[in-house]
C-alpha cells in the first residue's frame, strides 16, 4: 500500500505545507493562507503534522462531506495535528445510520419553529450588555458582546445556571482550540462532562423547560440514551452553542467596523441583516470541526484513495473562493460556513437568529461604533478555526 | 397537474432532492412563495408551477442551496 504522499506524487497532485499548528501567519491573516491554500488545487496534499490530503474547493469540499459511507467521522484521531488525539463529541462523531437516528431525535429541539421563540430573550440579554458596555464607556466587542451573548443565552437555554459562566465559556474555548495532548483534550471534555452530566442528573429530578430537560427525555427506538453518550451530546452543544457563534458575530462586526458604508446599511436597514450576515459568514468563515478517514478505497479530485487516508477540510478557502469580495446582499449566496451534508450544524437557525438580534440590537444602541485606533488584528489559530483575539471598538467617535 | 394559482399547468416546478436536503433553509427564507419548512426544518415545495420565464429567478434559488438539492423540472400539461 503506498503513503498519502507516494500517491500524491504518482497522480501529480501537488503538494503544499498547510500547517495549521505551526504557521505564524496564520496568526496575522488567517484568510491569506486559506486563500493561498486554495490556489494550490482542489485537492492537494500537506506534508504537516502526520500528513494529509486538503480538499481546497468547494465541489472537493462538497464531495467529501456529502458522502460519509465513504469518509467518516467516527471518533478518529484529529486529522493536522501533530500528536495524535482523538476527538468525541456524538453525534458529530458518529456515521449513518447510527448517526441518522440520533440526528432526527434531536435536530426538533433546534428547529426554526422552536428558535422564534427564543428571540425576545436573546434580544433582553442583548440590551443587557450593550447597558453594561455603555456604562462602561468602551469595550473589547470579542470580549464584551460576543464573548458573552451566545454562552449566556445558551447555557441558560442548556439548563447550566449554576457555576462560573466565565469558566463556563472558556471551557468551549478550549474544547475547540486547545488540542496539545490526548491528556489534555480528554481532561477539558471530563470537565465538561462533568458540568452538562449533573444538570441532568437535576433534570431528571425535575423537570424544566430547558434543552437538559429535552435531552433526558430522547428515546432512540423507543430506548432512552445511553448516560455516556447523552452526556456527550450535551457536552457538544455546550461547546458549539457558545463559542462558534461568539467566533463568528467578532468577525462580522470587524468587517463592520472597518466598512462605515456596510455598517451604516445596515443600521438603517436591520431587514438586510439575515443577507448580510450569510455574505459575511462566507467570507470569513470561522472553520469548524473538520477532518475524515477514508472507510475504504476510492478517489477523489482525481486521487486514488486508500482505506485509513485523512482529509482535511478546507472550508474557510472553499467559500472564499467562490469570491474574495464582499457583498452584503449577494445573490445566489452559498456557503459552507455550517458544513454540509449530514452533518449541518443543527444549531444553525439558532446561530443565525443571535447574529442577526444581536447586530440589530448593537446597531440600535451604538449605530456608529468602528474599530479602535491603531488597532492590529490578532488571531487565534492551531486548531480547524481562527478567532479574532481582541476587537476593541470605539462607541461613539469624534 | 393544476398548480395553486390554476393558471399555468405547463411550465417549471422546483423539486427537493430530499437525499441531499441537509435542513440549511435557505429556500424557505429566501422564496417563502415556493419553499416552506417541514416541522424540524427540512424543506418541503409549495406545489406552484411557474412560467418557462421564470427560469433564470428560479435558478438564483436553486444556486442558493448549499448542497445542490435544489432541482427544477418540467410540467407537461397533459
Amino acid at each position: 500500500m503506498t503513503s498519502m504522499a507516494e500517491r500524491a506524487e504518482e497522480t501529480g497532485i501537488p503538494v503544499h505545507l498547510l500547517d495549521l499548528e505551526n504557521d505564524e501567519r496564520l496568526g496575522d491573516d488567517p484568510f491569506a493562507v486559506w486563500d493561498e491554500a486554495t490556489s494550490v488545487a482542489p485537492l492537494f496534499y500537506s506534508p504537516a503534522g502526520r500528513g494529509f490530503f486538503v480538499a481546497a474547493d468547494y465541489d472537493t469540499v462538497k464531495a467529501v462531506l456529502q458522502n460519509p459511507r465513504m469518509w467518516s467521522n467516527l471518533p478518529s484521531p484529529i486529522t493536522y495535528t501533530k500528536e495524535e488525539v482523538v476527538i468525541d463529541v456524538p453525534p458529530i462523531t458518529m456515521d449513518p445510520p447510527q448517526h441518522t437516528a440520533y440526528r432526527r431525535a434531536l435536530i426538533p429541539l433546534f428547529s426554526p419553529n422552536v428558535v422564534t421563540t427564543l428571540e425576545p430573550r436573546v434580544r433582553e440579554l442583548s440590551h443587557e450588555l450593550c447597558d453594561a458596555i455603555e456604562a462602561q464607556g468602551g469595550c473589547d466587542f470579542a470580549k464584551d458582546f460576543a464573548g458573552k451573548l451566545p454562552a449566556r443565552f445558551f447555557l441558560e437555554w442548556l439548563g447550566v445556571t449554576r457555576g462560573d459562566a466565565d469558566r463556563m465559556f472558556k471551557l468551549a474555548q478550549a474544547a475547540t482550540f486547545d488540542f496539545p495532548t490526548q491528556e489534555e483534550r480528554d481532561a477539558i471534555e471530563e470537565e465538561i462532562n462533568k458540568v452538562v452530566s449533573d444538570v441532568i442528573t437535576a433534570r431528571r429530578e425535575e423537570p424544566a423547560d430547558d434543552l437538559a430537560t429535552a435531552f433526558t427525555q430522547i428515546r432512540i427506538d423507543g430506548e432512552p440514551v445511553e448516560e455516556k453518550l447523552l452526556v456527550g451530546m450535551a457536552t457538544l452543544a455546550f461547546i458549539a452553542g457558545q463559542e462558534t457563534t461568539s467566533t463568528q458575530l467578532s468577525y462580522i462586526a470587524w468587517h463592520l467596523a472597518r466598512h462605515p458604508a456596510d455598517r451604516d446599511l445596515l443600521v438603517g436597514n436591520p431587514d438586510l441583516l439575515p443577507d448580510a450576515v450569510e455574505e459575511l459568514m462566507r467570507v470569513y468563515n470561522t472553520g469548524g470541526p473538520s477532518g475524515r478517514v477514508a472507510t475504504q478505497d476510492g478517489e477523489l479530485a482525481g486521487c486514488p484513495i486508500k482505506k485509513g487516508d485523512r482529509v482535511f477540510i478546507a472550508r474557510s478557502g472553499a467559500d472564499r473562493q467562490l469570491d474574495g469580495e464582499v457583498q452584503l446582499l449577494r445573490k445566489p449566496n452559498r456557503h459552507s460556513a455550517f458544513g454540509l451534508g449530514v452533518h449541518r450544524c443543527l444549531g444553525s437557525h439558532v446561530a443565525r437568529m443571535e447574529m442577526r438580534i444581536g447586530l440589530e440590537v448593537w446597531h440600535e444602541r451604538f449605530p456608529k461604533y468602528r474599530l479602535a485606533p491603531d488597532f492590529v488584528a490578532k488571531h487565534r489559530y492551531g486548531s480547524f478555526m481562527q478567532q479574532l483575539t481582541t476587537l476593541p471598538l470605539d462607541l461613539n467617535p469624534a | 397537474m393544476t398548480s395553486i394559482s390554476g393558471k399555468e399547468d405547463t411550465g417549471l416546478r422546483f423539486r427537493i432532492d430530499t437525499d441531499l436536503c441537509a435542513g440549511h433553509g435557505r429556500c424557505y427564507a429566501l422564496d417563502p412563495d415556493h419553499f416552506e419548512a417541514d416541522d424540524v426544518g427540512y424543506a418541503v415545495v409549495l406545489d406552484k408551477v411557474e412560467p418557462a420565464a421564470k427560469r433564470g429567478d428560479m435558478q438564483d434559488i436553486v444556486m442558493a442551496c448549499p448542497e445542490g438539492a435544489i432541482l427544477i423540472e418540467d410540467v407537461s400539461g397533459d
